[in-house]
């Protein structure tokens, strides 16, 4: 469910609701910058910046535009991007061989973590290469299906009902 | 297209991914709020990228948490402190002195408009009384010259008796002085002269009779007090006053003979 009645209370500058939707999605959006940036201090800055964003311009969500989550995920997709195409990350930058989300999903052994990701792993690890890249690139890294089809190498037409059974199958099985 | 054919296209996840475009994005999203079938099939979505998401996140700092909410609450300080400064009480004062300093000027350049105007008006009254005072003090004078002349040793007193069928019971008191050629009339106890009529003063000789117009006894001649001083008197033997159209006349007419007094 949205929290409709946190997102208003947001809009009008309320700091406890801030607080409030900040625990519900930081580490939803730590990751996803984090896959993009692939480097913690780096996304630790930009989840700074992109929560910043969200008190400032919390107007101009509109539920006629579509889900807070998805305004959330444009913000933060669109940070990181930004950060990645700088010049301080591009000297920063070490060669990585972490090319998608799953090399983000902590292995089930590691049961320090404080995050929920251990039970992911093996429903991921089942998940076809293919559909691997196509939830990475359209959903953590925001490609339009054009630009998924041009670098997959896959139909135009099929990249939507695709990504729909690659979705289905780990729905499936986390559900 | 049915709601389980829309569910099936796919169109739901790119939806809540948010990689459609704007158009697509708010049609999508009108589509679901009308059909509760598409938002249960839009949160079941979400729910599992939340999943997924958070899986991703190698752990959050808490000291993140605190330099963000730090953040923030620098910037709504910021915000409340200027919402204070304009709605303070010593700005509505300001405003209100302003307002009053205004009213203040307005109704200072108003009074001297009015000063202003009440000098202009009390000036000219003043220049009106000073031309007044210049026509009396002419006045005085001419009347003070005529009683020096009066009281000459030189100047003789004639009485011209009122004529019996015009002006009986007057007279015309008359002032002669032969050295001088001058004479002064008092005409004050002749009856007022009519509308457009006139006074004329004549010279007389006798045998034969001659008379000589000596001059027009027009109000605007006199000094004052029907008091009239004549000049360049030819040697007379008497003196008359007639009746005569405005602007006097060569000749006098008898008829209208109001005076006659001889030396």
């Amino acid at each position: 469910m949205q929290p409709d009645e946190l997102i208003l209370q947001l809009k009008q500058k309320n700091e406890v609701a801030f607080s409030q939707i900040y625990d519900m999605y930081s580490e939803n959006i730590f990751g996803i910058i984090n896959t993009i940036v692939n480097d913690v201090e780096i996304a630790e800055e930009v989840l700074q910046d992109v929560f910043i964003k969200v008190w400032d311009k919390s107007d101009s969500y509109s539920s006629e535009k579509g889900r807070f989550f998805t305004w959330l995920l444009n913000i933060s997709r669109n940070a990181a991007i930004d950060k990645v195409r700088s010049k301080a990350y591009k000297n920063k930058r070490k060669n990585s061989d972490f090319d998608n989300f799953s090399f983000f999903i902590k292995d089930d052994m590691d049961l320090d973590s404080i995050s929920d990701g251990y039970g992911i792993r093996k429903f991921v690890d089942k998940l076809k290469p293919m559909c691997v890249k196509l939830i990475d690139l359209l959903f953590f890294k925001g490609y339009t299906q054009k630009e998924a089809s041009e670098t997959l190498e896959i139909p135009l037409g099929t990249v939507k009902s695709r990504n729909r059974t690659c979705l289905n199958s780990l729905r499936e099985t986390l559900e | 297209m049915t709601t389980k054919e829309y569910i099936e296209s796919g169109l739901l996840e790119l939806y809540v991914y948010g990689v459609l475009s704007d158009k697509e994005q708010k049609q999508v999203a009108a589509d679901v709020a009308k059909d509760a079938e598409l938002q249960s099939e839009v949160e079941a979505i979400e729910t599992t990228l939340l999943e997924l998401s958070k899986a991703t996140s190698t752990g959050l700092d808490t000291s993140v948490k605190k330099n963000v909410l730090q953040r923030i609450n620098q910037r709504s300080t910021q915000v409340k402190q200027k919402v204070k400064i304009i709605t303070s009480n010593y700005s509505y004062f300001g405003w209100a002195a302003a307002i009053l300093l205004l009213g203040g000027i307005l109704w200072l350049l108003k009074l001297n408009q009015d000063l202003q105007q009440e000098i202009k008006v009390v000036s000219t009254e003043l220049e009106s009384k000073e031309t007044e005072v210049v026509n009396s003090n002419e006045k005085v004078q001419n009347l003070e010259e005529l009683l020096l002349k009066m009281a000459e040793p030189g100047a003789r007193k004639l009485t011209l008796p009122g004529n019996e069928l015009n002006a009986p019971n007057s007279a015309v008191a008359a002032f002669y002085d032969e050295e001088t050629n001058e004479l002064i009339l008092d005409i004050s106890r002749l009856p007022e002269a009519p509308e457009g009529m006139v006074y004329q003063a004549w010279s007389l000789t006798f045998e034969p009779l001659t008379p000589n117009s000596i001059g027009v006894l027009a109000e605007e001649n006199s000094p004052g007090n029907k008091l009239f001083k004549l000049q360049n008197i030819p040697t007379s033997e008497g003196f008359g006053i007639t009746l005569e159209p405005e602007g006097g006349s060569e000749s006098p007419n008898l008829d209208q003979l109001y005076a006659l007094g001889t030396i």
